[in-house]
């Protein structure tokens, strides 16, 4: 629970022809984690990736392909839809490529007939438009075609280069009509002399514009060509329908054969990916991977049940003692269930390292503590409990879900700290307190929260002492700022605060001069590292160091100070909790002679503190939280242990 | 202006560091110098570009190429992350140009028939910058295929507008225009995202580059291609920060190159007076209107630090000493003398 997975590094060999049986258990296994092995050094002459980088690119291309053929259709699959697939990747690809291709072929012939009939309407439209600026006029349209000293024109412009065509035709005397705007154009008539015409050809050619002229086939009078026009448009938009029709039933019927397909190329795409990350000699096969401790046995057995000639070999659990700290092995979170339904709030932080604590039960705990501390209500936490359990059960959304059990937890802790405050729904007059009364003793509260703050701060220096020693990082243990020299000061610092709060005033000179010897270790850290190791102590920057190391004691003893009074916040927001209880109620009573004023305000009232309030204070924990706690002791720069697993199988860290 | 100050001042450092890395007329001098292609390549080993040209891949015409390429790619990537909002925007915005260029290699290849592989050697990879496609562009059999793909990124609408000419005139003249148009339409507009004073000096550097564009194009269609000034009048950039409609319009109407500089305000004509009359100089053109633009560059970094311009001229001083050391590495490679090389310099002569 404190700290991830063991994990264990193991290497498989197997022979040629047995690798892809070997890889299939191992992702219906879903317990390993595939290392890119031709990547680490040390091999011998010889060894090699296997050549499949093509098949890996082929495998991509297919899965775009599939996508963005899905997609069109709007299909969403999703990856419990996807099941068992035949592993054969050289084999399968030309048969998947063939129909996957066949199937976007047909789609695409759709697609381009309905945008063939998009570009169509587009001009039908501007004819319409045309015709519409024609129909009051009793001329034949064959009489306009053949204007003598006039030049007609009409197209499309790119609504973009409207302004730059009326600029180009700024000397040449013309008449420019704008019929709309659609999406993309203008439909545009432009009317100039006939002497001119090459002119405004020019000009419209520049400008992009695609010539819509009426149709040689539709004539007469324009109010009977608008008729013919319209038919046609509505010809037109029935052709457009019936596309569309056809592509909602390629999707309903092709729906099970585009699962099937995205199964077998995820399988395979997945398989030669792992394929890629092994090594290859000319007759022996080598894969490398991460595997849980626990599940080693279960994947080794897993794997002699289909390939009984397969060697395998465990390395030892990762050892830095043995020098470098690896920094490869991926982290697996081991907590009991009930707990990681909190692991969100580690992992907004960061992924706890292989060689860190995993801080998420402290993380819990201390959450909900600090929550109920600043939001201690019976009646307001038990709505934020019910309404978790309700999120937890019933939200369609999947965040909520995951935040539903901690929502629950923080209503719960609220409930507790209402019964220790004597405070539901605002009013501290229905039970009495069980501890004490916010209002009533604020210094106690405030001191309360900042020895709190202490022991919160204390916890950080132990877990990074802990994980510097869990590293092999002696410097780290003895002369870190949150190192035991760091911690050293700061309990000493503690301590002789409290003696002068108490009086005891004579304890001051000693307790300056202990205060030096922590921060001169802090301050000289590296020149005592380097003696402890047997170098000469003299630090590498020279002189320049003890400047740093200087602004570094002065920044850490200031960081140590504001860090446990930033915990003040936990009282001061109990207070404030009350306080808003008490406005909430002063208002309900300004309201008594109002009918439903009063039950109208304090349902309005405590509605806006648990939504409001709850969620500064939920802020306000995880704030201090981060930056006071785990940024003592906590990198979160893990790396998530990701097992090779095929679809259709559960993964390890699922079951 | 404390806006600025905070905006700024982490890039503005970044940038005064890596000008430092600028090589100076003496280097460019001496690589112009050098015996041939090896020579260059050698000696551009032991400037700040030696990590870039490490590899075997570099000694290579092509490979150093695309190998100062990525070196240039790499400053913007730089300025790009030591930057937020709109500035940044507006340097992916610069940035994107690259992918324009490559855009215009594929419909190049497609257009003259060649082998798609051309375009891919050509490729500027922009990483994350990029919106194409790279590989089903490599793969498209013909224009429409293209403008299929480009459906959904900034390049579409352009293209497909310019598909009816290309239609019937079966020449890239038309999708390049509509492409090159609109490429800084939206540079311009986001330029325009910036605010106060930093919008106006962005604005002001960018419509000196888009003068410097006008005149160039102006002079190639209305004298190689011979268009009409209504036509060619559409190819022009608007906001221009002396060339308004009116003197591009006089410009388009000209019939000679004597005309055309005339038209000009005084001081692009001061730039372009080492250029000569006769139409078989006008590659001196581009070397003329390339000086220029370094020389706004230059001058830009002596103004006030906190603002997105001394960024872009930064980028615009790499572009053009990398656009220099391609010609150096092309003229080498048929040995031309130094004496040859150097008036087609943007950094000499400046």
């Amino acid at each position: 629970m404190w700290r991830p997975a063991p994990m264990r590094r193991i290497s498989l060999l197997v022979l040629d022809d047995e690798l892809l049986s070997t890889l299939g258990r191992l992702g219906e296994l879903g317990a390993l984690e595939v290392i890119d092995a031709p990547s680490l050094e040390g091999w011998p002459d010889g060894v090699r990736r296997p050549d499949v980088d093509r098949l890996v690119a082929e495998y991509e291309r297919l899965n775009d392909q599939l996508g963005r053929v899905a997609g069109t259709l709007g299909l969403a699959v999703s990856p419990e839809e996807l099941g068992a697939a035949p592993l054969a990747p050289e084999t399968l690809m030309p048969e998947i490529a063939t129909e996957l291709g066949e199937l976007d072929g047909e789609l695409q012939h759709l697609l381009d007939e309905r945008s063939a009939i998009d570009d169509r309407l587009e001009r039908l439209e501007s004819v319409v438009r045309q015709l519409e600026l024609l129909e009051p006029l009793e001329v034949d349209l064959a009489d306009l075609r053949n204007l003598r000293f006039l030049y007609v024109t009409a197209g499309l412009l790119p609504a973009e280069n409207l302004t730059r065509l009326e600029q180009s035709l700024y000397d040449v005397p013309h008449v420019l009509l704008l019929l709309g705007r659609s999406d993309r154009h203008w439909p545009v008539v432009v009317f100039a002399p006939r002497s001119r015409q090459q002119a405004i050809d020019a000009a419209l050619r520049g400008a992009f514009l695609e010539r819509t002229e009426i149709p040689a086939d539709v004539s007469g009078a324009p109010s009977a060509a608008l008729a013919q026009v319209r038919e046609r448009r509505r010809l037109m938009l029935e052709e457009r329908e019936s596309i569309g029709a056809k592509l909602s039933e390629l999707a309903r019927e092709r729906r099970p054969e585009i699962v099937r397909l995205a199964s077998f190329i995820e399988a395979n795409r997945r398989l030669v990916n792992a394929l890629h990350d092994c090594l290859t000699t000319q007759h022996v096969r080598g894969i490398v991977g991460w595997v849980p401790q626990a599940e080693l046995d279960r994947l080794l057995a897993g794997v002699q049940s289909r390939v009984s000639t397969a060697v395998s070999y465990a390395e030892g659990p990762p050892d830095p003692s043995a020098g470098d700290v690896p920094s490869d092995v991926p982290t697996k979170l081991s907590n009991p269930s009930w707990l990681r339904a909190f692991e969100p709030l580690t992992g907004t932080y960061g992924l706890p390292t292989y060689w860190e604590v995993d801080p998420t039960p402290l993380a819990a705990v201390l959450f909900l503590l600090m929550f109920g501390a600043m939001f201690g209500d019976l009646g307001q936490g038990a709505v934020l409990a019910l309404l978790g359990l309700a999120a937890s059960r019933w939200s369609i959304l999947q965040t909520w879900r995951r935040l539903g059990p901690i929502l629950t937890g923080c209503g719960l802790s609220a409930m507790v700290f209402g019964v220790f405050y004597g405070s539901v729904f605002g009013s501290e007059d229905i039970v009495p307190a069980l501890l004490i009364r916010p209002l009533e003793h604020i210094p106690l509260l405030l001191g309360i929260a900042v020895a709190y703050g202490v022991v919160l701060m204390s916890l950080g220096f132990l877990l990074n002492i802990i994980n510097a020693h869990r590293q092999h990082n002696l410097r780290a243990v003895l002369f870190a700022p949150y190192g035991l020299a760091g911690l050293g000061f700061y309990w000493i610092a503690v301590g002789l605060a409290i003696s002068l709060l108490l009086g005891r005033v004579t304890v001051l000179a000693t307790g300056l001069v202990l205060l030096c010897i922590p921060l001169l270790l802090i301050f000289l850290k590296e020149p005592l590292d380097n003696y402890l190791n047997g170098k000469s102590p003299s630090p590498d920057e020279g002189p320049v160091y003890f400047l740093q190391s200087g602004v570094e004691v002065f920044d850490t003893t200031v960081r140590y100070l504001s860090n446990t009074l930033s915990f003040v916040r936990v009282g001061a927001f109990a207070i404030t909790h009350v306080g808003l209880g008490l406005t909430v109620f002063t208002l309900a009573a300004m309201l008594a002679n109002v009918p439903l004023g009063r039950p109208l305000v304090l349902v309005l009232g405590n509605a806006l503190i648990i939504g409001l309030e709850g969620l500064i204070v939920g802020i306000q924990a995880l704030r201090l939280e981060y930056y006071e706690f785990f940024g003592k002791f906590f990198r979160g720069d893990g790396r998530p242990y990701h097992p090779f697993v095929l679809p259709g199988f559960v993964e390890d860290a699922k079951q | 202006m404390n806006t600025e100050l905070f905006t700024y001042s982490r890039s503005q450092a970044m940038t005064r560091a890596l000008l430092g890395y600028l090589l100076s007329d003496g280097q460019i001098r001496g690589l112009a110098a050098a015996e041939d292609l090896a020579g260059v390549v050698r000696n551009l080993r032991g400037t700040a570009y030696g990590p870039w040209l490490e590899s075997s891949e570099a000694e290579t015409l092509l490979g150093a190429e695309r190998t100062l390429d990525s070196s240039v790619v790499d400053a913007y990537e730089r300025i790009r992350d030591s930057l937020s909002g709109a500035p940044q925007s507006l340097i992916v915005g610069l940035a994107r140009r690259f992918e324009l260029l490559n855009l215009l290699a594929v419909l190049r290849a497609l257009v003259r028939q060649r082998d798609p592989q051309e375009a891919a050697a050509l490729w500027i990879p922009l990483g994350e910058m990029s919106t194409l496609p790279r590989e089903a562009l490599l793969r498209a059999t013909d224009v429409f295929e293209v403008a299929r793909l480009l459906q959904g990124t900034p390049y579409g609408p352009a293209l497909h507008h310019a598909l009816d000419r290309y239609r019937q005139e079966r020449s890239l003249f038309p999708l390049e225009m509509s492409l090159q148009v609109d490429y800084y339409r939206r540079l311009w507009t986001l330029a325009e995202g910036l605010s106060g004073q930093d919008r106006s000096s962005a604005l002001r550097l960018l419509g000196l580059r888009y003068d410097l564009l006008n005149i160039e194009w102006v002079i190639r269609f209305r004298l190689l291609y011979h268009l009409s000034p209504e036509e060619l009048f559409n190819y022009t950039l608007p906001h221009g920060r002396r060339l308004d409609n009116t003197t591009l319009r006089r410009m388009a109407s000209a019939n000679n190159l004597t005309e055309i500089v005339a038209a000009l305000p005084a001081v692009y004509q001061h730039v372009l007076a080492g250029v000569g009359r006769e139409i078989d100089e006008i590659w001196r053109l581009g070397v003329a209107l390339g000086r220029e633009l370094r020389r706004a560059a230059q001058a830009e970094l002596l103004g006030y630090p906190f603002r997105i311009t001394l960024q872009i001229a930064y980028l615009w001083l790499k572009e053009t000493e990398v656009r220099d050391l391609e010609t150096i590495l092309e003229a080498k490679q048929y040995r031309r003398p130094a004496e040859e090389i150097e008036p087609l310099l943007f950094t000499l002569g400046g």
